[in-house]
């Protein structure tokens, strides 16, 4: 039971992982290829199709190598190896692999790079309209997210008088508590400080979301619409996960241990439907909307390679935006070369690393 | 209130403002940004009332100084083309309406200004012919543009 939760959420992610990468090809906009600026044609073209053909090739060796260590580690490695954690350094890993066939494909790609018509190149263009969160996601779906975390602590508030002056406070993988604190409001409440600090983070990206750079264009208003929502469904799924997980360690508190049997697939659902659900709405839409609209509906993206270090990571100083649409993958990537962006990406990274502290100092 | 709003959304969806920034146009950003919001509201395209987006939006969109939207928004703001008010956004200035006939100063103003155009273009070496058809092609009327009700005395 110890290795079956890690081992079977590594596959899942190994599975999605490779799936969105295999796809991302057919996702970016027509006249992106790896991040370069192409002919809109240029991937029904045989010097693209090959490109394309040996990057799969690539992605798939590469997913066939992190099977076989999976694989390995999960008849060879001991039962401590996987209950310290140590299998998401694989996930980490596979991320770092994938650049591989991606790089290969970017630098080959280089060599069908065309340049924008003459006095396109640099003609940004805007829609001369305001944007704003509730043109995308009714406000009143907000209540939602709120309601569930009122109930997590509605229902926390009514067990507290019953629970024991010590409760459990971190689990094992076979879920028996290996970590008490003294009954506070801090330690007891935990998962709803823990909710509302998800809320305000996830509305926060949403509403960086909504202020993105845009690119005029029909497409790209649904494509943003249909995203903001995902995010937000994302925020209620996970906000809902942990009021489950809420009422598991309640009940642990009573029994001495926590269900695992419910833990573990709730899990896993969890997992499947939020990256099984970016999969399809990622095919459903495709990048800034280029699966949504005719190619008159979708505006052409106009940035300058050279903002692009390696198609993929834009630096560009002069440019105000925080957020600008990924050149590969789906969504929107920072704007290095903006300090503001850069302070937020510190600030998220700060946050992510103490957040754990912070949640141990509550539950002492 | 759902229903509304996406009304609202494919109303704005079916009429796209947009406007450009060229780098080959002679004409500093800011004011490539006034001109085409005058043309807009000229055209009636941008009616009185009605928000522009926020100058930090349309800074990140076109990818520029928010200084210069800054600028172009207080040019617009002197014109009386639009209403800034301190912490909600521009709005198309709610006086800005259409006349329904032209006044006797307005017809000598627009005649100093043609004038003024036709002494550009002749130094710049466009003959006559030529500047007529530059004007045919930017007078053009389009549909969306109400026809202009002439004064009594510039009809004979």
């Amino acid at each position: 039971m110890l290795r079956t939760f890690p081992i079977a959420l590594d596959a899942v992610l190994l599975v999605i992982t490779v799936t969105l990468g295999w796809l991302m090809p057919a996702l970016t906009r027509r006249d992106l290829l790896f991040g370069v600026t192409v002919a809109p044609d240029a991937r029904a073209q045989p010097a693209g199709q090959a490109i394309i053909r040996r990057y799969r090739v690539q992605l798939l060796g590469v997913a066939v190598l992190f099977a076989l260590t999976l694989a390995l580690l999960a008849v060879f490695a001991p039962d401590s190896w996987w209950a310290n954690g140590w299998s998401s350094l694989l996930v980490l890993a596979l991320l770092l692999v994938m650049a591989v066939p991606y790089l290969l494909a970017y630098f080959a790609s280089r060599a069908l790079h065309v340049a924008p018509p003459e006095g396109e190149a640099a003609a940004p263009a805007a829609e001369l309209r305001p944007r704003r969160y509730g043109d995308y996601v009714p406000l009143f779906w907000e209540a939602l997210p709120l309601a569930i975390i009122a109930a997590t602590a509605i229902y926390r508030a009514i067990s507290y008088a019953a629970a024991p002056a010590i409760i459990p406070v971190h689990f094992d993988a076979a879920g028996n508590p290996n970590r008490y604190a003294a009954k506070s409001i801090g330690s007891y409440f935990v998962l709803v400080w823990v909710q509302l600090g998800l809320e305000v983070l996830l509305t926060g990206v949403a509403l960086l979301t909504v202020g993105a750079k845009a690119l005029p264009g029909r497409a790209e208003s649904r494509f943003r619409r249909a995203w903001l929502r995902y995010l937000f469904g994302l925020k209620a799924l996970t906000l809902a996960f942990m009021g489950a997980l809420a009422a598991v360690i309640a009940n642990a508190a009573q029994t001495g241990s926590a269900s695992v049997g419910v833990v573990l697939p709730l899990t896993l659902v969890y997992v499947v439907i939020v990256l099984g659900g970016a999969i399809a709405l990622a095919l459903r839409t495709g990048q800034g909307g280029a699966r949504l609209g005719s190619p008159a509906e979708t505006a052409i993206d106009r940035m300058d390679d050279r903002y692009w270090k390696l198609g993929g990571i834009y630096v560009n100083p002069q440019d105000p935006s925080l957020l600008v649409e990924r050149r590969f993958g789906v969504g929107w990537t920072l704007n290095f070369g903006n300090r503001w962006a850069v302070i937020a990406l510190c600030g998220l990274l700060v946050v992510a690393a103490l957040s754990p502290i912070l949640v141990s100092l509550l539950a002492r | 209130m759902r229903e509304r709003r996406s009304g609202m959304a494919e109303r704005r969806e079916t009429e796209p403002l947009v406007i450009r920034l060229n780098e080959v146009n002679p004409l500093p950003k800011y004011m490539q940004i006034v001109e085409q919001v005058r043309t807009l509201a000229a055209e009636g395209k941008l009616t009185p009332g009605m928000q522009l987006p926020s100058v930090r939006q349309l800074a990140t969109d076109l990818g520029i100084n928010v200084n210069t939207v800054l600028t172009a928004y207080h040019a617009l703001e002197t014109e009386e083309i639009i209403l800034l008010r301190h912490g909600s956004r521009a709005v198309i200035h709610p006086r800005l309406t259409r006349r329904a006939a032209p006044q006797e100063n307005d017809v000598a103003h627009i005649r100093t200004l043609l004038g003024r155009v036709r002494t550009d273009a002749l130094l710049r070496g466009l003959s006559l012919a030529r500047l007529q058809e530059l004007a045919a092609e930017v007078f053009r009327p389009s549909d969306d543009q109400p026809q202009e009700t002439r004064p009594p005395q510039e009809r004979n």
